[in-house]
């Protein structure tokens, strides 16, 4: 591909740049806000600080806040409903990737109508959405800036991913300050979402020299934070490092697309309501080790990301130096288990692997893979 | 993966974009101003559609004004009848030649459908049969539309563009909107049509009524009249400038005493009036009540009869029935009294005879006045029964002079009795005329009796008529003149005008009937004569007769 195109939303960064809520939200048009979170988010206080700032702004809002891990749905069609009937004009999201690809199946739905399952794919949607303005309060997902909005469809037990440049915020605003407040392992488990974000999008057939510098540096600052900022979650340095990390992350690959990775935890996350970070975590070094000899040189840069000393190595062993990477990382911050532990049974592979081979996320993964490559892929995970 | 490159392309290419709320805003915006400019112009030709437009006028007009709206290069118009579809309009004029659109052609499918439909003509070599060939215009793209009336389809409405697809979407949209208004439009006219016809009707009806009838709100304001008002109000009526009946009627400032009106609003139910106008007119006046729909009095509908001559005649008839009763009756007395007033005369003339040969000339002095008087008597007698055949009597030539003479001879002695001196004056150059003589002392004894009744109340002075006949001469016409005057009270100006009128008196019930003038009015108009009246209050009347002395 010759040319190539990078859309970001506007991203207001920085500590304490969730002040900026109210003038961003005033600024798309809307005079009534629609807040979607979840109940941690409302627990740890950044709810009601929004909530201050937009009324400050002069803006009214209403809480939409019955989610889980792993966005449902139903839980969508509930907020739609609420959403219709609350008058408002424009969506904003405090919270981690759930409440954010909430906010975003919500505004599709809104504007567009019928039922999520309609979009399910790539450039489905047809009509601009309202005004959307998202906070994130995890450092992992990259939905704040990304074109994807991932749901589980529970007749299915699949998650839905949804692409579309629609879905690209209006407005990111990303604050450190909000990453004080989680616990170590959704820390850790964010943190190796975003390092799988920055490894899929790196070796992606679309990435281009635009997403690799965010893609790089991602990796960069995750393998050098990381371990910090699970360690002792009120260091600043880190937690703006992994804030970063999980921003450039996310830049990266909503325009270079994921690959066999996330294909594949997408259908574990959906069948064992796994948080995705952990599956991530299983599944990403043998997703790597398949990818491997497709594009060794990207591997080798990104062992170089990842501090490695490769210095006189040859290309294949530099480029195998990532994945002991990964590996070593996961391993010190304590996500390194199968996919077994995490409750996956053989059985239900076949149908995994089926379904992987059908997520759009797969399309950009540097080796093509057949469905029994992908099945193997999953018992190397076990 | 199938479409592997095209899904990608999407995922990451350059044509993928985020849809733009705003962008998408300003399109509908665009899209809204469009529909709006459209519906302007389909606003404006409906405002100029003239309700007595032809449809080929509104076709015409509607063809200059539609380009503004959408391509349109041809318009026509098909009316179905007899389950032929028909062109009867079509702009440009030259485009083609009217006639009926084949059935197998395409655009009885917009029929068919009952929708508007967008054609290929080229497709279809039917759907044009009847465009001229030499048209310099290549026809692409076409419109059919069907007109409504209520639910059925009557008639297409079609439109051509060299433009091709011109018909797609919003366009069609329109030309459907455009041949609602059209079938609106020509439906209107039709109605309204039907709606004037029934008006005119009514109002040719109204105004072929020769009485006065005219629609008056409860609040008197005159609504409508038939333009036939009674000559005499006609000044009165087009001098007034209130609107309302009693300013225009009676020139009052307020509604009249016993306003019918008034009645009407209490009872609801008609009522009927007779009004003597001030101009002599006796009018018949029946008010109507009109209800509306809330069965509420909304207006007053009157008509008026002008009755006059019908009680003139009535009064004549009334007049010449007691007169024949009269007669009957004078005749009868007259008779029995002419043969003892014969034995009374004759006797006494044999005993005059007997006492001038006896040489008593007291006694045969006394016996004269007795013969004379009997004489008297006698052509009373006579006089009674001439006048009891008036009706038999037709006219003949009569001496003017005689037949006042007779009257005199009659009436004098009770004139007499009440103190008044009758003087008379006779122009014995007054030729023999033709008149209903009876008649004439008709009216003769009417002058006489008013005159009489005028020196009644008069007190303190000599009272006196004078009865006197004259030729008068007018350019080659000559007339007799018998004229009656009085010094008696004269009359009141304002009630001048009334005293022809029938059953219209100034006397105490018991003396008049208020017949006389006119029934006197009414026999010098047979005569084709007239009736003049001088008189000042306080210092007499002069009543004349008037009558052409040669008949033409």
């Amino acid at each position: 591909m010759e040319i190539s195109k990078f859309v970001a939303p506007e991203i207001i960064f920085g500590r304490g740049s969730l002040s900026q809520i109210g003038e961003s939200v005033v600024r798309l048009g809307v005079s009534k806000v629609f807040m979607v979170s979840d109940d941690h988010v409302i627990a740890a206080g950044w709810v009601d600080q929004a909530v201050e700032y937009l009324r400050a702004a002069g803006l009214e809002t209403v809480i939409f806040s019955s989610l889980t891990t792993n966005p449902k749905d139903r839980e969508v069609t509930e907020g739609t409903a609420k959403y219709l009937s609350s008058g408002c004009d424009g969506i904003v999201s405090v919270g981690g990737g759930s409440p954010t690809d909430v906010a975003k199946a919500i505004a599709i739905i809104a504007s567009n109508g019928g039922k999520l399952q309609d979009y399910e794919g790539v450039n489905k949607i047809s009509l601009p959405l309202p005004p959307m303005v998202i906070v994130p309060s995890t450092a992992g997902a990259g939905s704040e800036v990304s074109q994807f909005a991932i749901i589980v469809d529970t007749k299915r037990k699949l998650k839905m991913s949804i692409i579309s440049r629609s879905l690209i915020p209006d407005i990111a605003i990303v604050d450190p300050e909000l990453l004080k407040t989680k616990d170590a392992k959704l820390a850790a488990a964010t943190g190796v979402d975003a390092l799988t974000h920055g490894i899929e999008s790196y070796v992606s057939l679309a990435a281009t020299p635009l997403t690799d510098i965010h893609a790089l540096k991602a990796i960069q600052l995750i393998s050098k934070n990381l371990r910090r900022a699970v360690a002792v979650r009120s260091d600043m340095d880190a937690n703006t490092n992994m804030a970063m990390a999980s921003l450039t992350a996310g830049l990266a690959f909503s325009n270079a697309i994921l690959g066999a990775a996330h294909a594949m935890t997408h259908q574990v996350d959906g069948l064992l309501d796994q948080h995705h970070g952990e599956t991530n975590a299983s599944i990403l070094p043998h997703v790597m080790r398949f990818n491997l000899q497709a594009c060794p040189e990207r591997f080798r840069d990104i062992a170089v990301a990842m501090g490695e000393d490769v210095t006189g190595l040859e290309l294949m062993a530099a480029a195998e130096r990532s994945i002991d990477a990964v590996k070593a990382l996961i391993a010190e911050i304590g996500l390194d288990q199968g996919l077994s532990e995490l409750g996956l049974r053989e059985e239900f592979i076949p149908l995994l692997s089926e379904n992987a081979t059908k997520d759009a996320c797969l399309l950009t993964n540097p080796r093509s893979a057949t469905r029994e490559q992908i099945e193997e892929i999953y018992r190397n995970a076990m | 993966m199938k479409n592997r490159g095209k899904l990608l392309e999407q995922l990451t290419g350059v044509d993928s974009s985020k849809l733009n709320y705003y962008v998408e805003l300003k399109k509908r915006n665009q899209d809204v101003l469009k529909q709006n400019s459209r519906l302007e112009i389909l606003q404006q030709l409906t405002r100029d559609m003239n309700i007595d437009m032809s449809i080929g006028d509104i076709i015409e007009r509607t063809f200059k004004k539609l380009p503004e709206a959408l391509p349109c290069d041809f318009l026509g118009l098909a009316k179905l009848s007899d389950g032929k579809l028909k062109l009867i309009a079509v702009a440009p004029r030259e485009f083609s030649t009217l006639g009926f659109i084949p059935k197998e052609s395409v655009l009885w499918d917009a029929f068919r459908d009952k929708g508007a439909t967008s054609y290929e003509p080229a497709d279809d070599p039917l759907c044009f049969a009847q465009i001229a060939a030499e048209h310099p215009l290549t026809l692409r793209s076409l419109a059919a539309a069907p007109l409504f009336e209520r639910s059925s389809v009557n008639g297409l409405l079609l439109l051509g563009s060299a433009l091709e697809s011109a018909y797609e979407g919003a366009e069609l949209n329109f030309v459907q909107h455009l041949a609602d208004q059209l079938a609106i439009s020509m439906q209107n006219a039709r109605l309204y049509k039907q709606v004037s016809r029934a008006k005119k009707e009514w109002e040719a009806t109204f105004k072929a009524v020769t009485d006065p009838i005219f629609l008056i709100d409860t609040d008197y304001n005159v609504l409508l009249h038939n333009d036939r008002l009674p000559p005499g109000m006609a000044e009165m009526w087009n001098s007034s400038i209130s609107k309302k009946c009693f300013a225009k009627m009676r020139g009052e400032n307020g509604p009249c005493r016993n306003c019918p009106i008034q009645e009407i609003k209490e009872t609801g139910n008609p009522v009927f009036q007779q009004w003597n106008t001030p101009q002599g007119e006796c009018l018949d006046m029946s008010y109507y009540p009109v209800f509306n729909e809330e069965k509420q009095l909304s207006a007053v509908t009157i008509i008026m009869k002008d009755v006059t001559k019908r009680l003139k005649m009535e009064a004549q008839l009334v007049q010449s029935a007691k007169m024949v009763a009269l007669g009957v009756m004078a005749a009868g007395v007259a008779h029995e009294l002419n043969s003892p007033m014969t034995v009374i005369i004759g006797t006494a003339q044999m005993l005059a005879r007997e006492m001038q040969q006896e040489g008593d000339s007291e006694g045969a002095e006394a016996l004269s006045d007795i013969i004379n008087c009997g004489l008297r008597c006698k052509r009373i007698i006579q006089n009674l029964l001439t006048f009891s055949r008036q009706d038999q009597v037709p006219v003949m030539a009569i001496d003017l002079n005689a037949e006042v003479e007779r009257v005199l001879d009659m009436i004098q002695y009770q004139i007499n009795r009440s103190q008044i001196a009758i003087f008379e004056h006779f122009d014995r150059d007054i030729p023999m005329m033709n008149a209903n003589g009876p008649q004439i002392q008709q009216v003769l004894t009417n002058f006489l009796i008013n005159a009489r009744d005028a020196l009644m109340e008069v007190e303190g002075k000599e009272k006196v008529i004078e009865v006197s006949t004259v030729l008068r001469v007018e350019g080659e016409r000559r007339f007799a003149v018998l004229s009656v005057a009085d010094n008696g009270i004269g009359i009141a100006k304002e009630n001048l005008s009334k005293i022809f009128t029938p059953f219209y008196t100034s006397k105490e019930a018991s003396k008049g009937t208020g017949l006389g003038l006119s029934v006197s009015l009414g026999i010098a108009e047979s005569h084709n004569g007239r009736i003049e009246v001088d008189t000042e209050l306080g210092q007499g009347s002069c009543f004349r007769l008037i009558l052409p002395v040669d008949q033409q």
